[in-house]
């Protein structure tokens, strides 16, 4: 229960229709990002105090209605209707009036707090249309504001007007009148429903609404409670069903939809005719042919912009983190007397973890400061517009497009962001490709190699190697579809919101959050990794402890056995290394370059002093550069992303895409290596000879699946 | 006649939606509903369609289009 001076305030709104700019505004950087409990919608919460009073803010996902189609749509229904929230502040985008205005009804229709804040007045007006709030107010019943979130003296008029009317908790008067079929039978449930609508507290009218729409969540709760039974509600519906024409949900769309155009023709005016912007630069982003040169000239943008700015970061952050971490773990250890053994796992182990985390921060600090870009812009749904012929190539919606970008800043929230696409079958393909989107923590090993190998042609090598990632990817996509899932895609729908220049606040606020919750979850795996790494690399086989030795070490013994698999791919005999880098890999890809330079600088002892460049030379061709790139860039995702695949399909397709992928990746790394420079027909034919298993091995399964389903 | 053979300018009204109680209920999200005007802002071959509906652009893929059939205008 909220106290007198401590408040619940819900926002509801669509999506694009500024509610995060408007809660930013508010909570500055006092914000909390989570989940709603059990599912992966996201939680964003926070407070700001308003002349002594404390405000807490809850910002439920972005809806275009509160029918449970969605996750969002249930957890922002549940919600509202919980009765947690002491206000309900519904957020419309006034350039958007007339759509916006369906959620409006809907949530009237709950009898719940509610006030209306028209956002973006600014661009309503820019757009040419007039709004008359004192009109809209009337109409609905309810409080309305007008603001822009833009303007810092809207804010606090804004505080003012929530402060009110979270006192005052005023339920929107204003009732819709149906059809009189619906109505009667409105009138004649409600008598029916009402002690069990008031015992979960939610309005009777509108229970009784939705179950003639048959909404199954309140249709179970009256039906399973035996108040109705379930033969007379049906033929009930059906007597409405054969005097109007239509199914009772589509009745009801249609009345709210007429009422709310009518109130929208009545508070608005068009002052001026305005072609949008947005039209001009939509005639190029989506055009039928030009559409798709833009839509790659905006990804190499995005990754030329994280290489290259984000390495201008990378050396100052592992500077500064070596010097704290690793030197001054070891000075402090040292100065206390600790023993050498300790010294080194805190310094060498631990604080070269930390190390570690930091160093990767900036290229996924800036991948992911691209992506909020692309998305804040609007030119994310353009990109799934343009990706939608495409993908459906692939037998994928244009949807699946954006957990594929995504992947490009990290596999793990990518396989969750699948979580949007309808069906399961989309879902599986898609995060059967998205781990061949090359992943942030793949960069820094791509960026060292290319440093020391290709210094003039950093950018071209990464970006060969992403659109390596990706033409694999589309590969593998239509292997799976021509063997395993033959079904239809779900289509595309989704609004095309206006582009508007990004946020600055927005943006980094989001940029920090998902850099935050990366640097979390990655952090402990890597340095888990790392510390692991140190004791196997420290210990040899005969279990004696010593960090200068690492020739013997249980880690190189491991290394020395794989290695000769791995000579096909340009891995020279005596660079078990790179094996062991390989290893560590599997536990967060970036830690391969803290595995290689720690081995080759014990290796190589004092005579190959200076940066780690030196050495990689010493140890591969460019060919075998090249190709072991591929290799990492291919083989099995991060253990967090193995995890993350199985939680969301299960153990066995988890297991599979780790196998699959990792005998693509040696396949193409020894077919690149073999004719680049190996030239060993042997090699090519064992690399060949493995491309027709793994498709016989599709096509089997595929006809097993199709026996099985039949 | 389907939505998917309108060209660029065209508008028309929805007539009826084949399809689920999911899809319908997606499209009343965007205020698709029989009666409702349509206008056609882009379309091509195969690709999805853009459509101005209650004042709103909205995306609908091909497969979509399909299954709605209109008046035009």
């Amino acid at each position: 229960m909220s106290e007198k001076n401590d408040y619940i305030i819900a926002f509801a709104g669509n999506p694009n229709c500024g509610k995060s700019t408007l809660f930013n505004a508010l909570t500055g950087a006092r914000q909390q990002i989570g989940n709603w409990p059990g599912v992966t919608v996201e939680k964003i919460e926070g407070r700001f105090t308003h002349n002594n009073k404390k405000f807490n803010l809850v910002d439920l996902p972005g809806i275009y209605s509160l029918t449970p189609n969605s996750e969002d749509e249930r957890v922002s229904r549940d919600y509202v209707l919980s009765g947690k929230a002491d206000l309900v502040v519904n957020i419309i985008d006034s350039s958007n009036l007339a759509r916006n205005l369906y959620l409006t009804a809907q949530l009237i229709e709950m009898k719940v707090p509610l006030v209306i804040v028209l956002n973006m007045m600014d661009l309503a007006e820019g757009s040419g249309v007039r709004i008359d709030m004192d009109h809209l107010s009337a109409h609905l019943k309810a409080p309305v504001i007008g603001i822009s979130a833009v303007n810092q003296k809207d804010i606090g008029v804004f505080k003012d007007f929530l402060e009110e009317y979270t006192e005052k908790k005023i339920i929107p008067g204003a009732g819709l009148k149906y059809p009189n079929e619906i109505e009667d039978l409105v009138a004649s449930l409600i008598t029916r429903i009402e002690g069990k609508a008031s015992e979960l507290g939610i309005n009777p009218r509108w229970m009784a609404l939705r179950l003639i729409e048959e909404d199954p969540w309140i249709t179970e709760e009256i039906i399973g409670g035996g108040l109705i039974r379930s033969e007379d509600l049906t033929s009930e519906l059906d007597v409405i069903k054969n005097i109007l024409a239509e199914t009772p949900d589509m009745i009801i769309a249609d009345y709210v939809y007429g009422a709310v155009n009518g109130i929208y023709r009545e508070v608005t005016h068009r002052v001026k005719k305005v072609k949008p912007v947005s039209d001009r630069i939509d005639a190029f982003a989506m055009n039928t042919i030009l559409g798709i040169p833009v839509f790659f000239a905006v990804m190499m943008l995005v990754f030329f912009v994280t290489i290259e700015v984000g390495n201008i970061f990378v050396d100052l952050f592992d500077n500064l983190a070596g010097i704290v971490f690793v030197d001054g773990f070891r000075a402090l250890l040292s100065s206390v007397n600790a023993p050498g053994w300790l010294t080194f796992f805190a310094a060498d182990g631990i604080g070269a973890g930390i190390q570690m985390v930091v160093s990767f921060i900036p290229f996924v600090f800036f991948m992911f400061l691209m992506l909020s870009l692309l998305e804040d812009s609007g030119y994310m749904a353009r990109a799934a517009f343009v990706m939608d012929r495409f993908m459906g190539k692939l037998g994928l919606p244009g949807k699946a497009f954006v957990p594929m970008i995504v992947g490009f800043g990290c596999t793990v929230p990518a396989i969750l962001a699948t979580r949007t696409l309808d069906n399961r079958r989309d879902r599986m393909m898609t995060i059967f490709m998205v781990p061949m989107m090359s992943c942030g923590a793949r960069l820094p090993v791509y960026a060292l190699f290319a440093a020391a190998f290709f210094p003039s042609r950093t950018g071209l090598v990464v970006f060969s190697l992403y659109m390596t990632g990706i033409l694999v990817a589309v590969l593998s996509g239509l292997l799976v579809k021509k063997t395993l899932y033959h079904g239809e895609p779900s289509h595309l729908i989704m609004e095309l919101p206006r582009y508007h220049v990004p946020r600055a606040k927005h943006i980094l606020l989001h940029t920090w959050a998902r850099v935050k919750d990366f640097i979390k979850r990655a952090g402990q795996v890597i340095i888990i990794a790392v510390f692991i790494l140190s004791i196997f690399s420290s210990i040899s086989m005969d279990g004696k402890f010593n960090p200068e030795n690492g020739t013997d070490s249980i880690l190189a013994a491991l290394g020395r056995i794989l290695t000769p698999v791995f000579i096909p791919i340009g891995i020279a005999a005596d660079n078990w290394p790179a094996t062991v880098g390989l290893f560590t890999g599997i536990f967060a890809k970036e830690s391969i370059i803290g595995t290689l330079s720690a081995v080759y600088s014990q290796i190589d002892g004092g005579k190959a002093s200076g940066s780690g460049l030196h050495a990689l030379r010493a140890h591969f061709t460019p060919a075998a550069a090249y190709s072991y790139l591929l290799f990492v860039l291919l083989y099995m995702p991060c253990l967090a992303a193995i995890a993350a695949s199985i939680r969301e399909v299960n153990v066995k397709f988890g297991l599979v895409q780790a196998l699959y992928l990792t005998l693509v990746a040696w396949i193409v790394s020894t077919l690149f290596y073999q004719i680049a420079e190996g030239r060993n027909p042997l090699y090519i034919g064992m690399a060949l000879g493995l491309t027709a298993v793994v498709i016989s091995a599709f096509k089997i399964t595929g006809h097993v699946f199709a026996r099985s389903r039949r | 006649m389907s939505l998917s053979e309108l060209k660029p300018g065209n508008t028309a009204i929805v007539e009826t939606i084949l399809g689920g109680r999911h899809l319908r209920q997606k499209l009343v999200n965007f205020g698709m509903i029989p009666g409702t005007e349509i206008h056609v802002v882009r379309a091509n071959r195969l690709g999805p369609m853009v459509l101005i509906v209650q004042g709103a652009q909205i995306m609908l893929g091909a497969g979509m289009t399909k299954r709605i059939n209109v008046r035009k205008k």
